[in-house]
């Protein structure tokens, strides 16, 4: 018991989980995700308002433009046109081993789904221009666009974080050893133009209080560590139902493709990435009360952060919860006399955000 | 503020993320030159085919028809203008990739004396764009 207690509190455990995450998030996994889409989308209503035997090329022509095909009969009875509008939709995950960031990546699995869809219409006139048939090929999710339309949604999300762990070598000891776990406070404004994707803008402070070590050589005392950060952020979110339709194709396509923003309801699984910058305040140390310069000098260093967690979903409203490790790069060294090599500063932590979307 | 703590590895980890693990890539491609909306309002029936190629130019395709007995005679002239914009955005482990393409197209139908009957026209070339690949 006393081992297992060790375990969960020894730093290997913690970078352990973090290399796997890491395996799976950055080097195993691969989503592709491609769309051709070939010509305007056709005008239904147009299409509607033509009639058998009243309509003529003329009319037709007007209220349909140019068509992409022609053809006359033989015998030269009858000429036959057509509208098309195309659309191609590839769908391709890979699971790849050994990771390389790089270098080559082997694809282990890869599972592929495409789909190319013709809409079209089909005119067939006689020889002095009578419309004598008429005929459709729509594909049901393009004519629920038509009727709904998609419609991207801005979102103001406040989200707080709880640090559990500070890792990362401080040179005298590990960052964990010298601040306190802490809270960060932020705010993301973001636009989802279509229902998978969420972009970003982040903007959050946060404060690690400075630890007294007692069991120094001599009493030492830190100052907080407060950081100022700006990022940009990516979200990929996907209803839970897409893992259990993933060989149902018009479904897949469906919601990672053409769902409409405002009908991702339920409960999603996001994963977040974020790059930026964060600004530190000077972190000054004190040995036996007398203030001896600054462990960390103030500066600006690049920051990004990955996260993974679920969100429930409503039409003006979302709740996230979630796990982030967020890592900031080595600190500047202060002219105090404890440090001189800082290095990079990992920061796991619980996550929760409200998000108001409209 | 002392100073900005911008240093070697945080040049080195932007071209890690620009070079290894993103980038962005855009491209563009056109076949034959744009159609002039002017021109093609002024295309009316009862026009004579060297009207419409004074007005268009000389057509990419010119459709026949052949009665039986009868001599080969054109049905229609046929205008194309495509833009197709490609969009590509690779992440570490997400990629994106979108192609859009639009046309510029004019059919113009002939009757058997070569006068122009029926005009159909789709200037949609310049509405192509670049983007992901969601939505309509």
């Amino acid at each position: 018991m006393r081992s297992l207690r060790k375990l969960l509190k020894s730093r290997t455990l913690y970078s352990l989980s973090g290399g796997i995450l890491y395996l799976l998030l950055m080097g195993g996994c691969a989503l592709d995700i491609a769309r051709e889409r070939v010509g305007t989308p056709l005008d239904i209503e147009a299409y509607e308002e033509l009639k058998v035997g009243e309509s003529d090329l003329g009319v037709s022509l007007e209220k349909l433009g140019a068509p992409h095909l022609i053809e006359r009969e033989n015998d030269d009875s009858e000429t036959h046109l057509w509208w098309v509008h195309r659309d191609l939709a590839d769908i391709n995950f890979r699971f790849q081993f050994p990771v390389s960031v790089l270098g080559y990546r082997h694809n282990v699995f890869q599972y592929f789904q495409g789909d190319e869809q013709s809409n079209t219409f089909h005119l067939v006139f006689d020889d002095a221009g009578n419309l004598l048939s008429k005929e459709v090929q729509i594909a049901e999710d393009y004519l629920e666009l038509d009727e709904e339309g998609v419609e991207g949604r801005f979102h103001i999300s406040p989200r707080v974080e709880y640090s559990f762990l500070l890792d990362g070598d401080a040179d005298i000891d590990d960052y964990d050893e010298l601040f306190h776990r802490g809270p960060y406070f932020g705010l993301d404004i973001g636009y989802q133009p279509v229902a998978p994707l969420t972009l970003g803008l982040n903007v959050g402070y946060q404060q690690y209080q400075g630890r007294h070590l007692e069991d120094a050589q001599v009493p030492t005392q830190f100052h907080d560590l407060e950081l100022y950060s700006a990022e940009i952020s990516v979200r990929l979110q996907v209803p839970f139902e897409v893992f259990s339709n993933i060989f149902d194709y018009q479904e897949l396509r469906r919601v990672l493709l053409t769902e409409d923003p405002a009908l991702y309801d339920g409960w999603l699984l996001y994963v977040e990435g974020t790059v930026g910058v964060t600004f530190n305040e000077d972190v000054p140390v004190e040995i036996q009360n007398v203030r001896t310069g600054d462990f960390i000098d103030d500066g600006l260093v690049l920051s990004n952060t990955a996260g993974v967690g679920i969100e429930y979903s409503l039409k003006h409203m979302s709740f996230r919860l979630g796990g982030t490790l967020r890592t900031l790069d080595a600190f500047e060294s202060g002219n105090s006399p404890l440090a001189d090599d800082l290095e990079e500063l990992n920061i796991w932590g619980v996550s929760a955000s409200l998000s108001l979307k409209f | 503020m002392k100073k900005f703590a911008v240093n070697f590895s945080i040049l080195s980890l932007f071209v890690l993320i620009s070079v290894g693990s993103g980038c962005a890539v855009m491209g563009r491609r056109q076949i034959n030159q744009p159609l002039s909306a002017i021109n093609v309002s002024k295309l009316k029936a009862g026009m004579t085919k060297a009207q419409v190629t004074e007005l268009l130019g000389a057509p990419q395709d010119i459709l026949f028809i052949r009665k039986d007995n009868d001599p080969v005679r054109e049905l229609a002239y046929v205008y194309n203008h495509t833009t197709t914009k490609y969009t590509g955005v690779v992440f570490a482990f997400l990629n994106f990739g979108n192609s859009d393409e639009n046309q510029d197209r004019v059919v113009v139908f002939l009757n058997a004396d070569g006068i122009v009957e029926h005009i159909g026209a789709t200037l949609e070339g310049q509405k192509t764009d670049y983007g992901f690949p969601f939505g309509s």
